[in-house]
Formats: structure tokens, sequence, C-alpha cells
């Protein structure tokens, strides 16, 4: 019951906060509308149309971006006593890794609901199916744990909010280009193609278009693995962040 | 009678310092007992009531309850508070997470608590906009919602105005007549000691004395009712 009572307090806040948290759902469509829309003209080859590509490409942006929230959110959690209470009050680190959790995949099905629609309005029919967005939601969905695993993780070791914006600024533009999101990246020049071939998002994407047995498989290991990781993170942090 | 909080040899070292924070102290809080907890800054009062809390861990040594955690109201000296939250929210999270069963009643649970700390009419409004004695009452509030069984202050009093100090006394006062406990370092030693039945002064870390009230003010010459005074006198007389 705690973490959903948690949960129900992550959602007070973001509505509490909205102008602040509108960038979580703007960011995708602008994305969409504008950097999709332009490379579309000129990548209409690509396996199964572009408007799948760079949905299902925006959609794996999303499940990492969400890594970057919940890196914010627990960090703001821990200076600002949240995650204290929590534990102090009865509650145990799983169940707020679950509140955690609980909260970002509601984002996300909100952002994916939203930005299906934009794609359809861009792209048309073609863009997408009723089967196509089941299995993209699915399969995102244990993408956004494991990421969301991942900030939570960084977010329990992290002691300032200096230190953590520049980790979001270091790694999320380069993470998000130097992947085959938006565009194919095969056909790169040397520097982009080393550091997408060991960028989690080249693989991840291919699960999400991919969505066969062993994707779903590979989707449940690095859900099962980054929450595992954030647990015992957050087991061994302490509960009020040293930064006032 | 069963304490509802027992420390047993508690020492609390923090990595990088020689002295401890906190050395060998044991006590107990029984049922009905209103405890100030006095000493200068550094002398280990906030490191024993994170360490009743339960926000760290001892060193050495160990804390046992008799209650459940949905019994205890604890309030920090730090800031600790969720910027994004109203009032309202700041005090029924507190109050939800410990006891999940009373939710549907934390409502009126709460507009009660805030009619107590006189905060009615800021419980629509964000942690962020409030002023610091504002902010005070809420986490007071977070802390003694529900009406907990034991309540662990540390400081509650700071940044308050004289009203707002008289209503948590007054309300000590009542809570104390119903059989509650409190624990509660304050830098309003002189009106508290009227308040409370018990005192227990901390220097550098060592428990110096744990007396009922009248006997800790005895120790100051001439008589007094501050217990800063009987505190001062217990120093000098110890040195």
């Amino acid at each position: 019951m705690r973490p959903l009572i948690l949960a129900k307090y992550h959602f007070a806040s973001l509505w509490n906060w909205r102008t602040s948290y509108l960038g979580r759902f703007i960011e995708p469509v602008a994305y969409l509308l504008f950097l999709a829309s332009a490379l579309g003209s000129h990548l209409q080859e690509v396996a199964g149309g572009y408007g799948r590509f760079v949905l299902t490409g925006l959609v794996c942006l999303l499940s990492f971006r969400s890594a970057t929230s919940s890196m914010s959110d627990v960090s703001n959690d821990r200076k600002w006593g949240v995650f204290a209470i929590y534990c102090m009050t009865g509650g145990g680190v799983l169940g707020y890794l679950v509140s955690v959790v609980l909260f970002a995949a509601a984002v996300f099905l909100g952002q994916l609901v939203l930005l299906v629609s934009c794609g359809l309005l861009v792209f048309g029919e073609a863009a997408s199916s009723i089967d196509h967005v089941l299995r993209t939601a699915g399969i995102g969905l244990l993408l956004v744990a494991g990421w969301t695993g991942i900030g939570a993780a960084v977010g329990a070791s992290v002691q300032s909010y200096s230190t953590r914006d520049l980790l979001v600024t270091v790694t999320a533009l380069p993470v998000i280009l130097a992947a085959p999101l938006f565009y194919p990246i095969d056909d790169s020049s040397g520097f982009v193609r080393h550091i997408a071939a060991v960028n989690p998002l080249t693989y991840q994407v291919d699960w999400l278009r991919d969505s066969s047995a062993s994707a779903i498989t590979y989707s449940v290991l690095w859900a099962a693995g980054s929450l595992l990781l954030a647990f015992f993170m957050l087991r061994g942090a302490e509960r009020v962040s040293a930064e006032r | 009678m069963t304490p509802l909080i027992t420390a047993s040899k508690l020492t609390k070292i923090y990595p990088g310092k020689s002295a401890p924070a906190l050395e060998d102290v044991s006590l107990e809080v029984s049922a009905g007992e209103v405890i100030a907890v006095v000493g200068h800054n550094g002398a280990g009062k906030s490191t024993l009531f994170d360490l009743l809390g339960g926000l760290s861990r001892p060193s050495r040594g160990s804390v046992s309850l008799a209650v459940e955690s949905k019994e205890i109201g604890w309030c920090p000296q730090r800031e600790i508070v969720d910027w994004s939250l109203t009032v309202r929210q700041n005090i029924s999270l507190g109050l939800e997470l410990r006891n999940p069963r009373a939710r549907r009643s934390s409502r009126a649970a709460v507009e009660r608590t805030a009619q107590t700390l006189g905060l009615e009419s800021h419980l629509d409004r964000t942690a962020e906009t409030l002023s610091g004695g504002e902010l005070r009452r809420a986490q007071i509030g977070r802390a003694i919602a529900g009406n907990p069984t034991l309540m662990i202050l540390d400081e509650p009093t700071t940044g308050l105005d004289p009203t707002g100090i008289r209503s948590v006394f007054e309300y000590l006062d009542g809570r104390r007549a119903e059989g509650a406990s409190a624990l509660i370092s304050t830098h309003e030693t002189s009106r508290f000691s009227s308040h409370c039945t018990r005192v227990v002064a901390f220097g550098e870390g060592k428990l110096l004395a744990d007396l009922p009230v009248a006997a800790f003010l005895a120790l100051a010459t001439p008589t007094t009712d501050d217990l800063w005074d009987a505190y001062t006198s217990l120093r000098s007389g110890g040195q």
C-alpha cells in the first residue's frame, strides 16, 4: 500500500509543478514535429517506412529520458527527506523503488499516447497500428523500468544538484544522437559508429523494432539487472543527502 | 511499565571525525513523559534524535521500540519537506505513510492539526511559498498529525513566533495528559521547564544528567526556572 501512497504524492508533485514538468511531454513531440519531420523527407527508403522507424526511436528516447527524470526525482527525494520519511515510517527500499517505477511507467504511457497521436497526424496511419503500439508499449515499459533503475541508482549516489545536472548534460545528447533513433547510423563516420557500438540505445531500439522473443528476454534482463542495481545503491545510500 | 523506546549504549562516530558525536548513551522514554534534551550546539542532541527516529544507524549500541512506527512522529532540526507539495500534502504524506489504513480519514486529521498550529489558511500553499515559521509549523504538523504516541521533535520551536511556541507547548501538555510522550530539544529553555517532566543534558556527546525537571532545576543556584541556567551550573560544577 505504501508504494501506491507515495506514487500518489509523486503525481501530486507533478501536478503542482506542472509547468516545470511540461518539458517531459513537449520534448518528444518537438523532436517529432521538427527533427523527424525534416529528416523524413530524406529517409523515405528506410525499411518499414520512416514514420514507424522514428516513432519507435522516439519511444526508445522516452525510455532513456526516464533515467534522467528518475535521477532528478530520487536526488530530490533524498535532499528533501521524502526517501527518509518513507523508510522511517515503515516503508522499505523496495517499496520506494516500486513507487518511482510506477510513476515513471505512468508518465511514459501518457507520453506514448501523446506521441503516437502526433505521429499519426504527421506520418499518417502507416506510422503505427494498434498491434505495433501495444508491442512497443510492452517492451518500452520494460526499458523504462530499467532506465528508471539506472537513474535511481545514480540519484542514490549523487550528493548535489550541480553533479546531477553535469551528468545529464554530458550524457544525454551523445547517447541520443549516437544511436539509430532518428536515422540509420550504419553509414555514419567512424567515431559515431564507435559510440553507437557501446551505446545501449543502439540495441534497445532494435529490441523495440524487433519485438521477437529474444528481444523480450533481453528487455526483461535489462529491467531486472538495473532495478537490482538501484535496490542495492538505495539500500546503501544515506537517507538524506548531505546537500542542504 | 515497558518503555516506549529504549536506547542502549548508543555511540555514533561520523566518518573522518576522531571524536564520537554521541558516546555510550543509554536512555528510556516511558508513557506520559515529556523530556527536554538540553546541550550546547554540537553536544550530540540532533545525533540522538536522528538515531532514535531511525534516520541514521548507530556505530554501536541499539534502539528498541515498544511502539509501531505509525505511533512515532518525527520532526528533524533540518528542513525536511517536499517543496513541490502543499502544506496539506506534506502533512498527509507523513500521516498516510505512517499509517496507510488512516488515509481515508487523513483529510480530517490534517485539518485538525492545521487548526492546532494555526495553519488553516496555508493548507493549499506549496511549501516553497512559506515563510520560515510557517514551514516549521508544517513540519511539526507532519510529525503530530494523527496524534502519535511518541513524538521526537528536534528544535520544533525554532523560527516560531510566541503564539506558535505557545500552541506547540499547549498541544504537548494536552497530549501528555492523554499518556503520550515526547522528546524535545528547544532553545525556549525558560518557558519549556513548566511543560516537561524530565531533563536529559548532553555535553561533547556524553550524557551529563538525566533527572526529573525539579531536580534538574535545583542544580542551579540561585533557584531558577530556566533549564539553561541549570545546565550551565551542571557544566561548571563538572569542570
